[in-house]
């Protein structure tokens, strides 16, 4: 059963319980605490881009959120030809690419296979159902970007939310 | 940009990626922004002003795409492979490619002093 969060109650004195009352407060607030509405995507296969355009990496689809703060992480594995060539990530909420949030890495050396790791707060998100997507793309043409899968280099490369 | 989205399965089940970017970014010079692919799909992203006939050409060269031609450069790095494995095998020339190393000076001494403990073991072993 999907768990559902409810504003706790404010109790007064002398007020008397119900098993209603306390199963929806209690019961119900902590289901949902351990299993908040959340979601995770792992990539399935290698994906390459040669494109300035964001091209889709990691989707969590539609998730539905009691409304507060979310929690998002990623860890990727990633590789780009030569030092000096810029990766990009970008964080889709609802079809709106994050302000503030794109990220640039400017590549340090030929062929290095880096960690692009994170963690990001959007607060305050509003009940109803997002969706969240990571999207990639390389900063000038004729570059190519490659993030791995669960492959020979012992890592897996994954997308998560958790609301908080 | 306007995508469009190939099955892999549908091309043949393999994709050249760095060949067929460079196919199609002498095809649509300015016109062709790149591509991305995974095992099941690829999608090309281009300009909004390719005309119809452009488009079709471009779809063309996906379904013909050959993923076993290869790129100068991926021709010239298979080429560099053999030779380099081919002078291991023979111990000729360096062991070391300097070129792996350039970014990190005290990667290529520590390499050089592992192909030389190499190189002393198999004339111990003979």
């Amino acid at each position: 059963m999907t768990a559902i969060w409810t504003q706790p109650r404010t109790w007064s004195v002398g007020e008397l319980t119900t098993a209603a009352i306390m199963n929806q407060h209690l019961r119900d607030n902590l289901d949902w605490l351990k299993t908040p509405p959340r979601g995770t995507a792992t990539l399935g296969s290698n994906q390459t881009t040669t494109a300035t355009a964001f091209a889709d990496l990691l989707n969590l689809g539609s998730l539905t959120f009691a409304g507060g703060d979310i929690l998002i992480g990623a860890c990727l594995t990633a590789q780009m030809a030569n030092a000096g060539q810029v990766a990009k990530l970008g964080l889709m909420v609802d079809g709106v690419l994050q302000t503030g949030w794109l990220k640039y890495i400017d590549w340090p050396a030929t062929n290095y296979k880096l960690p692009l790791d994170f963690t990001y707060l959007i607060p305050a998100l509003s009940a109803g159902p997002h969706t969240i997507k990571l999207q990639f793309a390389v900063g000038t043409a004729a570059q190519s970007l490659t993030v791995y899968s669960v492959g020979g280099f012992g890592t897996i490369s994954q997308l998560w939310a958790r609301e908080i | 940009m306007q995508k469009i989205v190939f099955s892999i399965q549908e091309m043949g089940g393999a994709v050249n990626v760095l060949a067929l970017d460079a196919d199609l970014r002498e095809a649509f010079p300015m016109k062709f922004d790149g591509l991305a692919a995974n095992d099941q799909e690829l999608t090309l992203f281009l300009d909004d002003a390719m005309t119809k006939a452009e488009v079709g050409k471009a779809m063309r060269l996906v379904m013909e795409h050959d993923p076993t031609k290869l790129t100068k450069a991926q021709q010239t790095e298979v080429l560099r492979a053999v030779q380099f494995d081919n002078k291991r095998a023979k111990f000729e020339g360096t062991l070391i490619e300097e070129k792996q190393f350039e970014d990190d000076p005290r990667l290529l001494e520590m390499a050089e002093r592992i192909a030389y403990l190499e190189l002393c073991v198999r004339k111990l072993i003979g």
